[in-house]
């Protein structure tokens, strides 16, 4: 602190964690001068004077389409496939895991856009911590969230926000800034309910964006991650859920949605009403499909190779997370790992990728902890499970009794 | 002072160095607007902008082995650009048979942004004083400002890109942040500001 105790509007201006503090590039700086304003009033005079300074150096931002950002990163990507050697088959997955990312990336960029266009400074450099709870109001503000499980309630104008027992409340700004944004990190979950009334179970290691309150003409809100609606039926306002690889839109009803951006597959699974699933093919440009999915049905869509598969399910199996419990049937202990990895935010090592493939049904208690957890999976197939120095955790098959 | 965006940009070039492509093109997502708005800032042809930013990204791909580490992706890319975006003009300018001295042009408006949001005449009337004054500061200056207060670059990566030792990128940047404080502070602390020039300026010597 003492090191900015006589520095003049110039000298913070020189002083690249303030720079970093101004711009929104850097959480450690942002955190660091918040606090540090707070408690040196006696700067606020010179650090005024920086910022007027600063906005004078303010030049007009111009933006690339997002179409034309992928174009140009598929040019980059083909070009330098033509001149390098590299065999058809490495190619091939190359490609694969491209689409996956550019999708993944243009997500968030499309978050940025919208979330930061009443601010004039460049949101795309921002990073948001995405490893703490934390709800973003439509002001920029972030509001930690500490529990395990959070409740998180807005009222129908979207202006007051009851957080577990905290009341918060924003002004509105309008329009389509107006964008609040919940961030659950792997090992958290949370209920939010929208303005509308609409539920939403956001599961660990999952983003929801969505606005204080529906002023278009559709209500609609972007995931990243696995979430069960509920959605409050309004015939005039139908509800879009916006993923990475599909959009799913519906007019009232429950489903789940399951779409990690590091999951190869899309997956939607309907408990009642109806919805309709839209394919964005062809990274967004392109041919758009609908699916219309009914009660008990589930959809998984490959997101490498478009392939999709519509069967009916114990829909309890797939919504069993949010009290909770996880449910499964015949699923491959990979998958299931894949879960307990995202809910307890650890990681599970599968030292032999064959036992990736045992069957497994039944119920696992997520109130348990993961070691417990772990021992109910080892007592159905023949694995042992242990734990690594770093706090991660392997599962290797059992030794065999000569 | 720890910088989260750098490392984190620092850990993807390491894992694309290390062959995964999925880290570079998370820095390309993380980079591309802000290399286009900086290339656009020499040239109006703005396709040749794309080109070139395409141009350096399949260059990184096919010279990965050789690259070296960096902590400061952007502003690496962000020298990459520059040097490929006046190499191609400089092509084109031989080509037309047009003669001049291979300089280059930062062209930039710093008018275009002070209307936002400020209602207060005073503030109008000081944004205008400011404009003029910046009519007249090199382009290398004009350069760094945007740099700095556009791309929120540090003082080394600055320097790295303009060419400079930080030093100098400090009392580039000073010197125009200091023109600029005397309008939006006449009369007042004058006299300390000179003094703090001297301060900055000694120091500097002091470093070399």
């Amino acid at each position: 602190m003492d090191k900015y105790s006589d520095y003049s509007a110039i000298d913070f201006l020189n002083d690249d964690s303030f720079v970093s503090w101004i711009m929104k590039t850097d959480i450690n700086a942002v955190k660091y001068w918040d606090e540090f304003i707070k408690n040196n009033p006696s700067k606020q005079e010179e650090i005024d004077g920086a910022l007027e300074i600063f906005s004078h150096f303010r030049v007009k931002h111009e933006k690339i389409p997002v179409e034309e950002l992928f174009s140009m990163w598929h040019n980059i990507t083909n070009h330098s496939a033509r001149k390098t050697r590299i065999t058809a088959l490495k190619m091939l997955k190359y490609a694969a895991i491209f689409v996956v990312v550019f999708l993944t990336g243009a997500l968030s960029f499309y978050i940025f856009q919208e979330f930061n266009t009443r601010e004039f400074t460049i949101a795309e450099n921002a990073q948001i911590d995405s490893e703490e709870a934390q709800i973003i109001l439509s002001n920029g503000q972030s509001v930690p969230l500490y529990q395990k499980e959070t409740e998180i309630k807005y009222n129908p104008t979207g202006e007051k926000i009851v957080v577990n027992n905290d009341t918060i409340t924003q002004k509105r700004t309008g329009g389509d800034a107006d964008m609040n944004r919940v961030i659950m990190p792997f090992g958290k979950h949370s209920q939010i309910t929208l303005s509308d009334g609409t539920k939403v179970w956001l599961n660990a290691g999952s983003q929801l964006l969505f606005p204080s309150t529906f002023t278009r003409k559709t209500r609609e809100v972007l995931l990243i991650g696995e979430a069960f609606f509920e959605v409050i039926h309004n015939k005039e306002k139908p509800f879009i859920v916006r993923t990475e690889y599909v959009d799913v839109e519906v007019l009232g009803t429950s489903f789940d949605v399951s779409a990690y951006t590091d999951d190869k597959y899309f997956e939607t699974v309907l408990v009642e009403g109806k919805v309709g699933i839209e394919e964005k093919k062809e990274r967004f440009l392109s041919g758009r499909e609908k699916i219309i999915l009914q009660p008990n049905q589930r959809i998984v869509i490959n997101k490498v190779d478009g392939d999709r598969k519509v069967s009916e399910v114990d829909v309890s199996v797939y919504t069993s997370w949010k009290n909770g419990m996880l449910k499964f049937e015949s699923q491959n202990l990979d998958i299931i790992l894949r879960k307990l990895e995202r809910y307890y935010n650890k990681k599970i090592i599968i030292k032999d990728a064959l036992l990736g493939g045992y069957k497994i049904s039944g119920k696992l208690d997520l109130k348990n902890s993961i070691e417990e957890v772990l021992d109910v999976i080892q007592l159905t197939v023949p694995v042992d499970w242990g734990k690594q120095k770093e706090g991660d955790y392997f599962i290797i098959k059992t030794e065999m009794p000569m | 002072m720890q910088n989260r965006s750098v490392d984190n940009e620092s850990l993807l070039w390491e894992e694309f160095k290390k062959g995964n492509q999925i880290g570079l093109s998370k820095i390309y997502l993380n980079n591309v607007t802000a290399l286009y708005n900086f290339g656009c800032k020499f040239t109006i042809d703005k396709n040749l902008v794309k080109d070139c930013i395409q141009d350096i990204f399949i260059t990184l791909i096919q010279t990965r082995s050789k690259l070296s580490d960096t902590r400061h992706v952007k502003g690496y890319l962000l020298k990459s650009l520059k040097r490929k975006i006046i190499r191609e003009l400089v092509k084109k300018q031989k080509f037309d048979e047009i003669v001049e001295s291979g300089d280059y042009l930062f062209e930039i408006n710093f008018e275009s942004l002070s209307d936002i949001g400020n209602e207060d005449d005073n503030y109008m009337r000081r944004a205008f004083e400011v404009h003029a004054a910046l009519e007249s500061i090199t382009s290398r200056q004009k350069e760094a400002l945007y740099l700095r207060f556009n791309l929120g670059l540090s003082h080394i990566e600055i320097a790295d890109v303009l060419h400079l030792s930080s030093q100098s990128s400090r009392a580039l940047v000073s010197r125009a942040i200091q023109k600029i404080r005397e309008i939006t502070q006449p009369g007042k602390k004058q006299i300390q500001n000179i003094i703090s020039l001297f301060l900055a300026t000694g120091n500097m010597f002091f470093n070399i």
